[in-house]
């Protein structure tokens, strides 16, 4: 089930929120979340339901063991069953498809179906028994503890990584309150509106530029499409970020941000440490610390940080498209802190954003194009100059053409601006009062185009 | 004050989305009046269905057809983004007449002719192969028969900015076994022709391009006596055609409605078994209150499972019409020149009739001499139009 769908928002929310405020206790409040997400994950994967709780119960076990020996041992078997089963069911079609391809003698691998989410579930266990282990979280006894840590509704499928020490004290212990349930449910309809509005608006354009004619869609028609990939990513993956905090606040919880504007970043290390917050701090504490980091011989580190960014890279998809994402930032990032950094901060922050606007940019062709072929072709229209016939635009898809009035208003809203008046107007209970009614209004925008519009899949959803 | 908003907004939303769902469940809705069907109902819940994602899906097809103000927003959506695409397309196709611009899945080509995507005949051929040896099984069992067929050319047959025919009437009438003196085509070569023949929100031809083809028939049948037009009328001025209602802008693209009046000769309808006065509303007269209400379908007649015309012509032979709705236009006008005139629309011959449809009984039982197969691009490539008793 995804949070932009009718179902959700017209029964299974409803529904769950309804039995929650009946429910009396803790216990039964906890039960209410466990059996919703177990519902929620079943309703799109029923059949991989089983492998969501066998990560959890290994998960779990591994906890016991770990705080019951302190052992390394206990960890590193805990952590290589999950590797695995992550390996197994996201990478395996992988490797054996590029070892086909170098001994076509080997016979065919039967497909493997990703189950959703199961990036996002596997780092969640690994964080707890990592963090256990380091003696930062105590153990869970309470299988059902976990497994509603492990499975809670709002980060089941695409995030944020919610690390168990950021939720501990809560699953337990919460207080919920009309003022946190209401600031969950504008969130939520901020990110519900930044999904279906902006994001689900974009789409056409790199979808229609990037399957057209040569002879119609040129190098500006590329940069174009480029550009508003760029925004459709950043409000898809950010607006489902918005919806889970949203409706992590309507039951209490407190996750932490996981976008902070990252487009008005001015170098390629601000812009990680802007976007995907929870993905890069994963992998700088649970593998880039632990490789050494940076307190290491110079070429070590180097290495260090190719590996952190070709598995960063590897995690977003099973595809050498994200390696060569991956390792693209890894190259831009050292090339800022061992040659660029001193020369950027002397320049103007206008240059230092163009700068890391442009790479970014560059950077989501890379993602997109899962096919080399295409992604050739994508980076020499955009570098050698061809003519676009923009009449030929026009005319190539309505859809294009209904996504164009989007782009502007995307581009304005990836900038804070609004934030401060947003943030004035909520001080007085009229700005609150009209904050409420420009909630309202951009829920009901959102429901008319899910009742009429039939593009809707979630791009993060592969992850 | 906060504390009290916030608590409104909790209580009001979480009110409001499980008073949707209630009405949804309760009080469902049968008609979706906006997409002219009928509206998914709720689904019932069964392992199966839910282990294979069919309950879900028909869930939230039921949601959107069900939850309250579900139609009039979807209406909204869209006369709001079909305002906008015209506004915009309606420039550039008037500045640029001789090219395709994508209406959702439709083009408009010529400054407001909407129009299909051609049809290259490599995406057919396995089809209208497969039409014309159903055909001529039929042909052979049949010799005591006339057969005559007529292929009717549209946009789907004719790229309108280069002019690129796609070959598919030659194709199928080259595969048909009869002498080519029994074939004929309705051909359209231009935009111009196009333009000249068709509606501008409809697919089908306007009162020019179905007197045309009728004279082009009645010359295929071997039929002198032809019906001349005694006048030109207006009908009404707010036909939106199919193609308009497709794309979800019907009150964007309006069209007046001309037809051809004809002195038909007197003859006896029946439409399914009933008698009938009239098929179509051709000799009726239309006031303001018809405006927007006339369509092809409601002037000229439906796509009727059987609909004979009797006019006591003896000697003039009988006539079997298989084809599909560009007949509707011709019926009355050939059926003048026949005792008796049958014609079949295979699509709906079996629910209106109630039993399947026998070419070899049916011609059999009506002492059928002559027998049409009239159509377009869809009619000699799909299934529907096959006839089931051929070898």
């Amino acid at each position: 089930m995804i949070f932009s769908s009718l179902t959700f928002l017209y029964a299974f929310l409803p529904i769950t929120a309804l039995l929650y405020l009946l429910s009396r206790n803790r216990t039964w409040r906890n039960g209410v979340l466990l059996i919703a997400s177990l519902v929620f994950y079943a309703w799109g994967e029923p059949k991989l339901l089983l492998l969501l709780l066998l990560a959890a119960l290994e998960g779990y076990l591994g906890g016991l063991a770990i705080e019951k020996t302190h052992s390394r041992k206990a960890l590193i078997v805990t952590v290589v069953l999950l590797v695995a089963n992550l390996a197994v069911f996201k990478y395996l079609n992988f490797f054996c498809d590029n070892l086909k391809a170098l001994i076509p003698a080997l016979g065919n691998v039967p497909a493997i179906a990703l189950p959703i989410g199961i990036s996002f579930y596997t780092f969640q266990i690994l964080s707890y028994d990592i963090d256990l282990y380091r003696g930062k979280v105590g153990v869970q006894r309470n299988f059902f503890s976990l497994l509603l840590y492990v499975s809670f509704f709002p980060q089941l499928i695409a995030g944020p990584i919610v690390r168990y020490e950021t939720v501990e004290h809560e699953i337990r212990e919460r207080n919920e309150n009309f003022s946190d349930a209401a600031a969950g449910i504008r969130r939520f309809i901020l990110g519900l509106a930044k999904k279906v509005l902006l994001a689900n608006g974009l789409a056409a354009i790199p979808e229609v530029v990037y399957a057209g004619k040569p002879e119609i869609f040129g190098t500006g028609a590329f940069w174009l499409a480029a550009l508003s990939y760029s925004l459709q990513l950043y409000f898809d993956f950010s607006g489902y970020s918005d919806m889970a905090i949203g409706l992590g606040r309507m039951f209490g919880f407190h996750f932490l941000e996981n976008f902070d504007y990252p487009y008005i970043s001015r170098s390629v290390t601000e812009f990680w440490r802007r976007w995907h917050i929870s993905l890069s701090s994963w992998f700088r504490d649970y593998v880039y610390i632990p490789l050494g980091g940076n307190r290491v011989k110079k070429s070590r580190w180097v290495l260090n940080i190719l590996v952190v960014w070709a598995l960063t890279g590897f995690w977003h998809g099973a595809q050498w498209n994200f390696i060569l994402w991956g390792l693209y930032y890894a190259l831009l990032l050292l090339l800022e802190k061992l040659v660029l950094g001193k020369l950027l901060k002397k320049l103007p922050s206008v240059i230092r954003w163009a700068y890391t606007f442009f790479l970014v940019v560059v950077g989501w062709v890379l993602f997109y194009h899962t096919d080399f072929g295409n992604l050739g072709t994508a980076i020499r229209t955009l570098f050698v100059y061809q003519k676009t016939d923009w009449v030929g635009v026009i005319a190539a898809s309505s859809d294009l053409l209904q996504a164009l009035p989007i782009l502007p208003v995307a581009l304005l809203c990836s900038f804070p601006v609004f934030r401060k008046p947003i943030q004035k107007l909520g001080e007085s209970t009229v700005g609150e009062l009209a904050l409420d009614i420009l909630c309202a209004a951009l829920l009901v925008l959102c429901i008319m185009c899910l009742i009429s519009a039939s593009y809707n899949p979630f791009i993060y959803f592969r992850f | 004050m906060k504390k009290h908003l916030d608590r409104a907004v909790v209580l009001g939303v979480l009110a409001a989305m499980l008073l949707a769902l209630a009405l949804s469940v309760l009080r469902p809705k049968d008609i979706n009046y906006y997409e002219n069907r009928t509206a998914n109902q709720m689904p019932e819940l069964s392992l199966s269905a839910w282990m294979h994602g069919e309950y879900q899906d028909a869930l939230e097809a039921a949601l959107t057809d069900q939850v309250p103000a579900a139609q009039g927003l979807n209406r909204t959506y869209h006369q709001t983004t079909n305002r906008y695409l015209r506004s915009v397309l309606k420039r550039f196709s008037a500045r640029y007449p001789n090219r395709y611009f994508h209406f959702h899945d439709m083009l408009l080509f010529g400054d407001d002719y909407i129009t299909f995507f051609p049809t290259w005949l490599e995406e057919r051929k396995s089809d209208l192969d497969a039409k014309a040896e159903n055909y001529n099984a039929v042909f052979a069992q049949h010799p005591e028969l006339n057969f005559y067929v007529y292929y009717i050319e549209k946009d789907t047959d004719i790229e309108l900015d280069t002019g690129l025919k796609t070959g598919a009437s030659d194709y199928i009438l080259n595969a048909l076994d009869l002498p080519e003196a029994r074939k004929g085509c309705f051909r359209v070569d231009s935009f111009e022709e196009y333009s000249q023949w068709f509606f501008r929100t409809d697919h089908h031809w306007n009162y020019a391009g179905s007197y045309r083809a009728y004279t082009q028939v009645m010359q295929l049948l071997g039929k002198d006596a032809v019906l001349a037009p005694q006048s030109l009328d207006f009908i009404a001025d707010g036909m939106t055609g199919s193609k308009a209602k497709v794309t979800g802008s019907d009150e964007l693209f309006v069209e007046p409605f001309y037809a051809y009046r004809y002195d038909f000769p007197p003859m006896e309808i029946t439409i399914n078994g009933s008698p009938a006065a009239d098929y179509g509303r051709q000799s009726d007269t239309f006031t303001e209150a018809d405006y927007g209400q006339v369509n092809y379908g409601s002037f000229y007649g439906g796509d009727d499972g059987e609909i004979c015309f009797h006019t006591g012509n003896a000697g003039a032979g009988n006539l079997l019409v298989i084809g599909e709705s560009y007949d509707n236009a011709l019926l009355k006008l050939i059926a003048s020149s026949y005792e008796n005139t049958y014609s079949i629309d295979l699509r709906n011959y079996e629910r209106e009739i109630g039993v399947p449809f026998s070419f070899s009984d049916y011609v059999a039982a009506h002492g059928i001499t002559d027998v049409l197969l009239i159509g377009s691009m869809a009619y000699f490539t799909l299934e529907d139009f096959r006839l089931e008793d051929a070898a």
